[in-house]
């Protein structure tokens, strides 16, 4: 294990907190998007660092698969959660897969399914229960995990109520009051939205569905809910964060991002430079450095191979890897005949909206020698594109870390994207990318077209490829700009437990 | 300490290609390449042969380059050629005839020198952007960018017309000569900081515009000129009027000979560097009073002999009258620029020993036309300058011939500044091309300008209107050259300029009802776009440049 600079943390009553992650989703248990990757990817550097850290997670029956040696945490214990009573068993991982400290919430009736929000393409009705559960439970169990103080950050809508419960439920009381409470938004278009009818049942007092606190234009708010309790409050990127603060970016939410103030900011997520890296992938056709680029050649002919398109090494290869969604710009691609007229290859890899599908199906169909498509996803072939493009296209209607794009830098491949989010702030226009402005097809094609002109150099191409690989987006940096995040947290649970 | 010399030549004349031969048309470039581009060639090639460093930064306008490159052009030279050599044929009966006899020795030198220039164009298959992609891809010189048809950039109403500019320039040099340039020659050195801009009472409200530096970053650009007089590192040289604008010395001055990092460069973006244009050398080489061109004993510009167009004459005074001029005699001409480039290596080891521990560059751009059009033995002058900067015959503290690029990868920006509005025309600042004979020209082009831009966003989304949208973006780029301004300026051509304004204007008003309304005829558009394009037709693939210069975040 690699272990970095030992960090430490501002002392509550004297002693160093434990840091406790709440995430829904959380690598390698429990993972359908950048979720789980970005709680773990944190929690195992601040581990790695030698701070006192846990994971909660919900013991869905996906995790079991990962979790095999575990421990009870003490009994089965049972909190009331609204009208019914609602026992669980809290198991830690005795051989993590995920190396860090983890524990599972365990309640078979709750998490013990085929999904983790839904099946066929529904939510469970009851999502705003099992998370409720999920966030009172854990909150409830924290003093089984350490007599010291505790730290509590909490990951998305579905842990946002954690910071509620502590500050409802356990007010008053001196050891909970204590806890700094921080939230990360990774997703500001998930919110968690329930009728208001939902606050008897999890538990929660009428007194806070108020507009400053959990109410939402008549509904009930998890996320809302969850920024309105904590201490401080993060989201994935700078540019993601003053998005969040616009009517336009702000999901509805903007006037409570405005008024945290400087209690909410942006930190970027990282990317684990030891799986994405070209020098070692062990998925990838040849390994590459930014001094010795020749196996990415070999990586872009095994990538037209893979997906029948001509072996060519001169014609551009421009990949895309996502959802087949609008927010990820598909349908700015798929009609977007002046893009189609450059003299490139395309690859699609991804699933999502069947619409999209069957749109990208066809293009392939029209032009089978510049157009591959996949929308089966497999790990390896995300390797696989990434290290064999040229270019890598990225049109989100908004994006606000985004994984991919770094990713790709890593391994050479020129990411082109919209100015949003997080690619705005891990691409740098005209050295490391290519930056677009507007959510429409002429933008797409504008920057396509520059970084085609630019790829007609080997030279400015080759000075691009170097610039870009030797980007860091490793987590090391992230985790130091949380250990500031939960100062100011720890300062400001201090003052009010005062 | 010896400071690098860094010459510039900058190459550009607009499109006169399909647009009238004499007296204005395509002479004027078929005379440039007699005058200047093919004796650049003879001058790099004998470099080559003698194995003499030639550390040449050359630019050459999108807009010349794409002339080079038309096959229209090496018809209209080999017509020039053949033309040229015939007049020569007839001189001698023509001298005899007037009592001229005493000039008939000049006439066989005349014929020696076009006839070795007319070998040169036929060694060199007629292509004088694959001869200098050649001498760049041995290194010998670096080839620099320029705006697409040399538009006068701060006088542009629309952000996107600028980055225009700037994109198809750089890529246009992409596909001619097949690197991508770094440098770019900023038409007329005209920079403006960024800020509200209102060049005239009655221009078009904008709201806050980037500086130069933010489109040229945007191209991919990295470094450009400026005069002494935008980095307050000295006085400004006027090079029309040729003299050195008398500039209160300051102190804190900054010194001319370093590069400047130009404002604060957004996180993670490559800075933008300004490259100072130096003074004194300039002066040195440009000034019709106390410069080398006004040796009497070099060929005298402005007297020709008609029938004919021969010069036979020398400077012989520069402030004599024609009729007082004396024949040239072409050996003493050339044992003048000899002089004259021993005398300018001591110049330059003289700033250099003057230099600060941290200046690094004598950065001396001039027209290329200046050598071989204007002063006629120039081309000799620099040989010869570059044959003793090699073998440091004055013996003095040895500057040593750099490229621009070159010269800035090795000792880059320490310092970054605000630069000044200005240009290195006349009176330093854009008068030249704004002023009361000129104004209208950009009362007729800032509202073409926005009719064409607003109309970009539709006309992109209907794939069989791109030629239309294409040609008209064209003719809006070719109505945008500064040439038209600066011609009308001067006076020397005004009829012909404006004619070439105003014709580029309607050709774009002929278009745009196709793009501005989605009923359109695209037949009868593509049909008019056909028709413009067989007259005006530089550059390709210029749908995927609009794309990119339209897509601007602003809240116009």
């Amino acid at each position: 294990m690699n272990q970095t600079a030992a960090v430490s943390l501002p002392a509550i009553a004297g002693q160093s907190p434990m840091i406790v992650h709440l995430a829904a989703e959380y690598y390698p248990y429990a993972r359908t998007g950048g979720l789980a990757e970005a709680a773990w990817g944190l929690h195992r550097d601040q581990h790695r660092s030698g701070l006192a850290t846990m994971a909660i997670v919900p013991l869905y029956r996906a995790a079991r698969a990962h979790a095999r040696h575990l421990e009870a945490v003490g009994e089965p214990f049972t909190i009331q959660l609204g009208p019914t009573a609602e026992t669980f068993r809290l198991w830690r991982a005795l051989d993590p897969a995920s190396e860090t400290p983890t524990c599972f919430l365990e309640h078979e009736g709750f998490f013990g399914r085929a999904g983790l929000y839904g099946e066929g393409g529904v939510d469970y009705p009851d999502n705003y229960r099992r998370f409720a559960a999920f966030a009172a439970a854990s909150v409830a169990a924290l003093p089984r995990l350490t007599h010291g103080p505790v730290l509590l950050h909490a990951h998305d809508w579905h842990a946002a109520l954690a910071p509620v419960y502590v500050r409802t439920w356990w007010r008053g009381n001196p050891w909970y009051d204590r806890i700094p409470l921080v939230l990360s938004v990774h997703n500001g278009g998930y919110q968690g939205h329930f009728p208001p009818e939902v606050m008897p049942d999890i538990g929660l007092p009428w007194e806070i569905w108020t507009p400053d606190k959990l109410e939402w234009y008549g509904k009930t708010n998890y996320l809302k809910g969850g920024l309105t309790h904590v201490d401080m409050a993060t989201t994935v990127s700078p540019t993601h964060a003053e998005e969040l603060r616009t009517p336009g970016g702000g999901f509805g939410l903007h006037d409570v991002f405005e008024w945290m103030g400087s209690r909410f900011t942006g930190v970027l997520n990282g990317i684990d430079q030891t799986v994405w890296n070209p020098a070692t992938d062990p998925q990838i056709a040849a390994h590459f450095t930014a001094d010795l680029i020749e196996g990415k050649r070999a990586c872009k002919a095994a990538l037209q191979r893979r997906f029948g398109l001509p072996e060519n090494p001169f014609i551009p290869l421009i990949g895309f890897i996502g959802r087949m969604a609008t927010q990820k710009g598909l349908d700015i691609i798929v009609h977007n005949t002046a893009l189609f007229h450059f003299a490139a290859q395309y690859v699609f890899l991804g699933s999502g909206d069947r619409r999209l599908e069957e749109s990208v199906h066809a293009l392939h169909a029209a032009l089978p020698s510049r157009i591959g498509v996949e929308t089966t996803f497999a790990d390896t072939l995300e390797h696989e594109v990434i290290a064999g493009a040229d270019l890598y296209l990225m049109p989100s209607q908004y994006e606000p870390c985004g994984l991919t794009q770094m990713r790709a830098q890593r391994y050479g491949t020129i990411p082109v994207a919209r100015r949003v989010g997080g690619l705005a702030d891990t691409i740098d226009d005209g050295v490391t990318g290519f930056l677009f402005e507007a959510f429409d097809e002429r933008a797409v094609v504008g920057g396509i077209w520059r970084a085609m002109t630019e790829h007609r150099s080997t030279a400015a191409w080759r000075e691009m490829q170097r610039e870009a690989m030797s980007r860091d987006f490793g987590w090391e940096r992230v985790a130091e700009r949380y250990i500031d995040i939960y100062g100011r947290a720890i300062a400001l649970a201090a003052g009010r437990a005062a | 300490m010896s400071l690098r010399f860094v010459l510039t030549l900058h190459s550009h004349l607009p499109w006169v290609l399909h647009h009238g031969r004499w007296p204005h048309g395509s002479d004027w470039i078929c005379e440039a390449a007699l005058d200047s581009y093919l004796p650049l060639v003879a001058m790099l090639e004998q470099l080559e042969d003698e194995r003499v460093p030639a550390a040449l930064t050359l630019g050459i306008t999108p807009i010349l380059a794409a002339q080079f490159a038309d096959p229209a052009f090496r018809d209209e030279l080999d017509r020039y050629f053949a033309h040229r050599l015939e007049t020569i044929d007839e001189a001698p009966a023509s001298l005899r005839a007037t009592g001229d006899e005493h000039l008939l020795p000049l006439v066989p030198f005349w014929r020696d020198h076009v006839q070795m220039l007319r070998n040169i164009w036929t060694r060199i298959d007629k292509d004088l952007n694959g001869e200098f992609r050649r001498h760049a891809q041995d290194g010998r010189i670096e080839l620099i960018s320029s705006a697409a048809t040399h538009g006068f950039l701060p006088l542009l109403a629309r952000d996107e017309s600028i980055r225009l500019q700037l994109l198809v320039g750089r890529a246009e040099h992409a596909r001619l000569f097949g690197t991508l340039p770094r440098g770019c020659w900023v038409p007329e050195c005209a920079y403006r900081p960024s800020g509200p801009w209102h060049p005239a009472p009655d221009a078009p409200q904008t709201p806050m515009r980037s500086g130069t530096e933010a489109h040229l970053r945007f191209a991919g650009f990295g470094w450009f000129y400026v005069d002494a007089h935008q980095v307050d590192a000295g006085q400004s040289f006027d090079q029309y009027g040729g003299t050195v604008r008398p500039r209160e010395e300051t102190p804190g001055q900054r010194s001319p000979y370093r590069a400047y990092q130009v404002g604060i460069a957004p996180r993670g973006h490559r800075p933008v560097t300004a490259l100072v244009r130096d003074p004194l050398s300039t002066e040195q080489v440009w000034s019709r009073h106390g410069g080398y061109p006004g040796d009497g004993r070099y060929l005298e510009f402005h007297k020709i002999r008609f029938p004919g167009g021969l010069k036979y004459w020398s400077v012989t005074d520069a402030a004599a009258d024609l009729g007082a001029k004396q024949p040239y005699r072409p050996d003493q001409a050339r044992a003048a620029a000899a002089q004259h480039a021993a005398h300018f290596q001591l110049l330059l080891d003289g700033l250099s020993a003057g230099a600060a521990p941290e200046d690094d560059a004598i950065i001396a751009p001039f027209d290329t036309e200046l050598f071989g059009h204007w002063w006629f033995e120039g081309m000799d002058f620099l040989r010869f300058l570059y044959q003793d900067l090699t073998t440091n015959r004055a013996g003095g503290t040895g500057s040593v011939p750099s490229t621009a690029g070159a010269a800035l990868a090795a000792s880059p920006p320490r310092t970054s500044i605000r630069l000044a509005e200005g240009s290195w025309g006349k009176d330093g600042d854009f008068s030249m091309w704004m002023n009361a004979g000129t104004e209208w020209t950009w009362r007729r082009l800032w509202p073409l300008e926005a009719r064409f831009w607003d109309a970009v966003p539709g006309a992109l989304q209907r794939w069989d209107a791109r030629p239309i949208l294409e040609q008209a973006a064209r003719e809006l780029l070719l109505a945008q050259s500064s040439d038209w301004q600066f011609i009308i300026s001067t006076g020397a051509a005004g009829d012909y300029a404006t004619k070439r304004f105003v014709e580029h204007c309607e050709a774009l008003e002929r278009l745009m009802p196709f793009l501005e309304h989605a009923d359109a005829d695209i037949a009868a558009g593509s049909a008019i776009a056909a028709e413009l394009f067989a007259i005006d037709g530089p550059f390709t693939d210029l749908g995927g440049a609009i794309a990119a210069a339209s897509d601007i975040r602003t809240s116009r």
